[in-house]
């Protein structure tokens, strides 16, 4: 009953915010076109056919086709599949392993240093180039992909859930929880998560903006999907060297990273202007 | 409205910030590319001295014997070492460069060479047969060994300043070749030994440039050597290679004067390079195939009816049209037909059509069919890190598709798939290079040769290795050819690679320049170079 009201009042307070709410509507048309790609898609995104080469947007074709004769337009959109999940995925993974150090290093005093003092350590390293390091040594795949954008963004998740927790394991509420003697793990699992879990949520939103910027971006260097999966940063790499004979190459998967990453962007901004404690009344 | 007033006002910033450093650019390009607006403005040229080069990658090092080989650096060093013999392209002809003439005696076991006369090396020595014959020594001992191969270096000596025999231990054709070799360079003993061979530090080549300032990952300088043996060369005394990997901008750079020269102009920018009045293209067809090839060591590929099931699936024409950019051409034959003896070229005695497994999906499904494989297979293609290679491989991967084998694409950067390939023999199919680097034939048919380094693909038959030796100690050239058009026909026949396409060098620069050729290994040969 209580918990309900809350998610309504923060609905309430979320449909205010009319960017945050455009963005939503974008973000969530862009999951259906995911989900639903292959009915979607007028053809196969390796259909290829070398006498419809290079083909400039026109009825057909309305984002026109590449080198290969491949429709652009169906292979943007199964391209998003592996753009969102990949947000989706690398985010997971930056929350499951940045939380987790978080939430031990606030909890257990005596680890904090030392989890922090490594987290501090791969802040150092600049994250693209942590993630360069990681895929090429795992080699390069999809999962790799999201494990080095997931991996190399652990850090800043880890310092915000620390934050959080170090700030409610003081509250009257913990306190009491030990005093009538639950377990440690029950304290963080029942009492502390769900009270510091804001942060996260919109640091996670945020991050999946960055995730999918990353990822594209190690795309366009060659270490991400292989080809010929239609991945966005890759039909962007792919399309560069006809960017002045051919420009909607690059242009329209270009538009279609920036536009995600946007939505979610505001959608973010939106969430944490509605989850803040401070901005309640 | 005073967050969006914030906005403008960092935009106008970034702005104007952008500008000034395009501004700043175009100044540091106009004095850098020697007052190029202002003298091709009044019409004598005769002021400019300095050619600024477009370069894809920067040199990897200075040492011409043990450093890299890879194009881009070869087309440095070359300027500022030379070998004794230069081999011209396309006519394939070897001329006297720093031997003024060389001959073999009857049995063909010795190689008498006569230097030029009055030779100065950078250093400000004489070059002298000693200096040859330890520089030789050097190649001997470095990475680049090869190509002293069959060379007997204990036994060979100076005549006197001007002249000394290389004493072979036995007939090698491929020697002069060899010599012609861009690693095959000669340099001053003195200089070398005082530098204690720190490449790095020292000059002591022959050639036309000497080495000036080099800013790694950004520029390198030559400047002109006053003592050149040939009077008048080099003409443009600064060469100035900026490095720039981004294909388009590279052309550009041209474009609005910021270089004189463009290497490895791109496909795309082809079209508008001819149609700019102020930039000619230069195109030669080098001595290179690239081809596709399998794992032979492994079953399904050590099957003949496979490899050639897989070549009748593979419609190399087609396949140029969408990858090339109308750059190179479809393969004509197992070698190019500018390579001597090559039975790709038309007017061979032996000339064979290519390609001999014309593209039939009907005839490799037959075939796959008959080796055991009527429902295909799944198999690993390593397609390496070059974005063309990468083309063709999603081109291939979706003709293969049809005749029911499954393709994984594998993309690597360049050394972890040489890794795959070369050492680890962890693969498939693949792509690479075939050539007859050096100019000779030879080279090429060492592909082929049991546990040759350039035998990626693993193949080994005891006949082959044979033809192989036989074709390289033959004296007779007429022989030698028949014995040559044996290897790449047995080469065919049990299709060990698959051709794919040549490639070629396109290189474009502003009309001012004039006389621009290649030399061998495709270094153009800058000191022939001129501004009008």
């Amino acid at each position: 009953m209580n918990k309900h009201s809350m998610l309504s009042e923060i609905w309430r307070r979320f449909r205010k915010n009319r960017q945050a709410v455009a963005g939503l509507i974008v973000l969530v048309l862009f999951v259906v076109v995911a989900v639903f790609a292959e009915q979607l898609a007028p053809f196969g995104y390796d259909d290829q056919d070398a006498s419809r080469a290079m083909i400039a947007p026109c009825l057909e074709f309305p984002f026109g086709t590449d080198n290969l004769g491949r429709d652009v337009l169906s292979r943007l959109l199964y391209g998003s599949r592996y753009s969102l999940s990949i947000g989706f995925l690398a985010v997971g993974i930056s929350v499951l392993t940045g939380g987790f150090l978080g939430v031990i290093a606030a909890y257990y005093p005596k680890l904090d240093n030392i989890i922090m003092r490594c987290m501090d350590l791969f802040m150092a390293i600049p994250q693209m180039l942590l993630a360069m390091c990681i895929v090429t040594a795992l080699g390069s795949s999809l999962f790799n992909l999201m494990l080095a954008v997931g991996l190399s963004s652990t850090p800043k998740f880890a310092r915000v859930v620390r934050a959080s927790v170090l700030a409610t394991r003081e509250q009257e509420f913990v306190e009491a929880a030990r005093a009538i003697g639950a377990g440690n793990w029950r304290i963080i699992l029942h009492h502390i998560l769900p009270n510091s879990i804001s942060a996260l949520i919109v640091q996670a939103t945020l991050a999946m903006a960055g995730a999918i910027i990353s990822a594209s971006a190690l795309s366009f260097l060659g270490f991400g999907i292989q080809a010929p999966m239609p991945e966005w940063g890759a039909m962007l790499s792919a399309g560069r060297k006809y960017i002045r004979t051919q420009a909607y190459l690059t242009v329209i998967p270009g538009l279609a990273i920036m536009v995600v990453v946007y939505a979610l962007n505001v959608v973010g901004d939106g969430l944490r202007d509605c989850l803040d404690p401070r901005l309640k009344k | 409205m005073k967050k969006s007033l914030h906005r403008i006002l960092a935009m106008a910033a970034c702005l104007c910030l952008l500008l000034t450093a395009c501004g700043g650019n175009g100044d540091s390009n106009g004095s850098g590319g020697g007052s190029d607006g202002a003298s091709s403005g009044d019409g004598t040229s005769g002021g400019k001295d300095t050619m600024v080069i477009a370069a894809q990658a920067d040199m990897a090092d200075k040492d011409p014997i043990n450093g890299s080989t890879t194009n881009d650096t070869i087309k440095i060093k070359a300027q500022v070492y030379e070998t004794l013999i230069e081999r011209t392209v396309p006519d394939q002809e070897y001329r006297p460069l720093l031997a003024e003439k060389w001959e073999f005696n009857d049995d063909a076991t010795e190689l008498t060479i006569t230097l030029r006369e009055g030779i100065q090396c950078h250093n400000g020595e004489t070059l002298t047969a000693e200096d040859c014959l330890f520089s030789l020594q050097c190649l001997r001992e470095s990475a680049n060994k090869s190509v002293t191969d069959h060379m007997d270096l204990e036994k060979s000596y100076a005549v006197d300043e001007r002249t000394f025999v290389i004493v072979m231990d036995e007939p090698y054709m491929p020697i002069i070749a060899n010599l012609s070799y861009p690693t095959c360079v000669m340099f001053s003993k003195k200089g070398y030994e005082e530098a204690n061979g720190d490449w790095a530090n020292m000059d002591v080549g022959t050639g036309p440039y000497t080495w000036g300032e080099w800013s790694i990952g950004s520029s390198v300088k030559l400047i002109g050597f006053d003592d050149y043996y040939v009077e008048g060369q080099p003409a443009i005394k600064n060469v100035e290679f900026k490095v720039i990997s981004e294909d388009g901008n590279r052309y550009i750079e041209v474009e609005t004067g910021g270089a004189d020269l463009c290497y490895n102009l791109s496909g795309v920018d082809i079209a508008a390079a001819e149609a700019n009045a102020d930039v000619e293209i230069f195109r030669e067809f080098t001595m290179d195939n690239c081809y596709l090839s399998f794992n032979h060591r492994n079953s399904p590929f050590n099957d003949v009816r496979v490899r050639q099931a897989i070549a009748y699936a593979l419609d190399i024409d087609s396949a140029w049209q969408v990858c090339m950019d109308g750059v190179g051409q479809p393969a004509k034959g197992l070698l190019p037909d500018n390579i001597t003896d090559s039975i790709a070229k038309q007017d061979s005695p032996y000339h064979v059509d290519y390609p001999v497994y014309q593209y039939n999906l009907e005839k490799a499904k037959e075939l796959l069919a008959e080796a055991g494989y009527p429902n295909g297979f799944s198999c690993r293609y390593h397609v390496g890190h070059m974005a063309l290679r990468q083309a063709y491989g999603e081109f291939f991967a979706n003709a293969l598709s049809q005749i029911g084998i499954n393709v994984e694409i594998v993309a690597l950067d360049a050394a972890t798939n040489a890794q795959a390939l070369k050492v680890e023999h962890n693969f498939d199919i693949y792509t690479w290079g075939i050539a007859a680097t050096n100019g000779d034939i030879d080279f090429a048919n060492r592909f082929f040769y049991t546990d040759n380094a350039n035998n990626i693909f693993g193949y080994s038959d005891p006949e082959m290795d044979a033809m192989v030796d036989a074709a390289a100690k033959e004296p007779d050239a007429a022989k030698r050819s028949e014995m040559n058009a044996a290897i790449q026909q047995k080469a065919l026949d049990e299709c060990i690679i698959v051709p794919i396409y040549q490639q070629e060098d396109i290189h474009c620069h502003t009309a001012s320049l004039k006389g621009f050729c290649n030399g061998a290994f495709q270094s153009p040969l800058l000191k022939y170079c001129y501004f009008e």
